[in-house]
């Protein structure tokens, strides 16, 4: 006898059926087990922050075939989003997107947008507005690290730190490179660029420690990202503090002599405390020792003379010795030097600037 | 398919790990789970015992802001891989496609028949099919999932499990007629 399809759903549905259910008193064993647990760590975890886009998806699966959602709304809802983003700034996609982490699908939004704000305040020529927004994204890269740093999806966790991290990199660089810009032209620009760099150099240090702790398993990825991130603070904060010196220099009011001794007396601090450890170590020549010290105390006196400029070159000769002890970056095929060569290499370079500064 | 009461209750565990959702989606599936599991283990106090763990696997899922893609899919993927760890941890040599028939409760019933084929005639059937079509007819027929939940659970391609899922189909069948 040949069965139907229906006949055989039937009978595989009726033996399905009267397979012997669970015993009531079991039932409420397990249930009392699995629910113990859920309860507990309901109440002791904090829920898992889960974005709009997650949302909407989530009840669109509700209403709307998961085909016509994958293949025609899905699209549509991101173009409507893309959209809304060139023609308005703060319309809900926007915000939708101002949430979202490196990976997420909205998150190119939110640097379209930024983009976006970023262009329509350049055609302002005010260089404040600009630079203003510059730094509020670097800190908001930051912000975006430590979150990618705290989220359990561990696979892709470096490289959106990564992505993150890059995108800060970017905007200190573009803040950088504007410093070098408007160094000679416009003086008001120069002075508020510096001072605005100057004030968030140690909120960008602190946060890229921050993230550095937050980042609980040790990626090299992530560490190295970090390491260049706080060297290229460093370096834009010099540039910044070099701007504010010449302006003082050149008789600026709007740079106190007060604020400049006590911004290029903290770099000195940083360089000396960064020098030390390679002078420290073992192998390190009584010699070169003493050149740096010297060094050191030339920067201090600079400095009680009101001599900024000297006094910075000096920081800056610290701060080279400190790098040559670290020995070259990664990547970098340069012979190493030892920590003597490098100490009488930049001190000679110092000399010859001191030699042209007399002339 | 679920209803959009139950699509509701995954949406609040999804977006707000909502332990009272997970209660209520707990009522609803643990039947099922239990009976699906209880086909491939020797026992019923194994089958219960798999059955919390399943759950907790789900609520892990969940707890770690996991997607839930399909959640009848993603319920009976745990609920398979759980008892393979069963097997695995137990150092049973016996592959999950293996477990014969009498080992899993289908002949507990009185009855028959089932439906309207005798009950010896379809079980002996099932138990002479190709493990992998047997896993197929389970999981269309006495789980009701669609053919997407099934490839998502096998780890294959819609597209595979149709194919194979009409093959089985006709294996059954043949064996049917023939005995």
């Amino acid at each position: 006898m040949r069965y139907s399809e229906q006949q055989l759903k039937h009978s595989l549905q009726a033996l399905r059926d009267n397979m012997p259910a669970m015993s009531p008193e079991r039932e409420r064993a397990i249930r009392e087990r699995v629910m113990s647990v859920v309860y507990r760590e309901a109440r002791q975890q904090e829920t898992m922050p889960v974005s709009f886009y997650i949302r909407v998806r989530t009840l669109a699966k509700l209403f709307i075939p998961q085909n016509v959602w994958r293949f025609a709304l899905q699209p549509a809802f991101v173009m409507v989003l893309v959209l809304g983003v060139g023609t308005s700034g703060w319309i809900t996609s926007v915000q939708a997107a101002s949430n979202s982490l490196p990976g997420d699908v909205l998150y190119p939004i939110k640097i379209a947008s930024e983009r976006t704000q970023v262009a329509l305040a350049s055609l302002s020529e005010d260089g404040r507005a600009v630079t203003g927004l510059r730094v509020a994204f670097a800190k908001r890269r930051l912000d975006e690290v430590k979150r990618v740093v705290r989220t359990p999806d561990s696979k892709k966790k470096a490289a959106r730190a990564a992505t993150a991290m890059q995108g800060f990199k970017k905007e200190i660089t573009s803040l950088h490179d504007s410093l070098k810009q408007v160094q000679a032209s416009q003086t008001e620009t120069a002075t508020e660029l510096a001072k605005a760099m100057q004030a968030r150099n140690a909120e960008f240090t602190a946060a890229i420690s921050e993230a550095h702790k937050a980042a609980a398993v040790e990626d090299p990825l992530i560490a190295h990202e970090l390491k260049t991130a706080e060297q290229l603070v460093d370096q834009t904060t010099l540039t910044a503090l070099g701007v504010l010196v010449q302006k003082h220099a050149a008789g600026d009011p709007l740079v106190r002599e007060k604020d400049v001794a006590g911004a290029v007396g903290d770099q000195l601090e940083k360089a000396r405390a960064e020098v030390n450890v390679f002078v420290e170590k073992e192998g390190v020549g009584r010699d070169a020792k003493k050149k740096v010290a010297q060094v050191v105390r030339e920067a201090e006196q600079l400095i009680e003379q009101r001599s900024f400029d000297g006094a910075l070159e000096r920081v800056r000769a610290i701060q080279e010795i400190a790098k040559a002890g670290d020995g070259p970056a990664a990547g970098q095929t340069q012979e190493p030097v030892s920590f003597t060569e490098a100490i009488t290499r930049v001190l000679k370079n110092v000399t010859s600037t001191i030699i042209g500064e007399s002339r | 398919m679920q209803s959009v009461r139950e699509q509701l209750l995954v949406y609040r565990l999804e977006t707000k790990q909502d332990a009272e959702a997970f209660g209520e989606l707990y009522s609803l599936y643990h039947e099922p789970i239990q009976r699906f599991i209880r086909f491939r283990v020797s026992s019923n106090e194994v089958a219960d015992d798999l059955t919390g763990d399943v759950f907790l696997k789900l609520w892990q899922h969940v707890k770690e802001g996991r997607r839930v893609t399909h959640f009848r899919g993603l319920l009976y993927q745990i609920a398979r891989n759980t008892v393979i760890d069963h097997y695995r941890s137990a150092k049973v040599i016996l592959a999950l496609d293996d477990v014969p028939e009498h080992a899993l409760g289908l002949l507990e019933s009185d009855l028959p028949y089932y439906g309207h084929i005798e009950k010896e005639k379809l079980v002996a059937a099932l138990a002479s099919v190709r493990p992998e079509y047997r896993e197929l007819l389970t999981f269309f027929y006495f789980e009701e999932l669609r053919v997407k939940e099934i490839a998502m659970v096998m780890h294959k391609r819609p597209g595979a499990v149709r194919v194979q899922l009409h093959r089985a189909i006709k294996a059954i069948r043949a064996l049917l007629s023939t005995s």
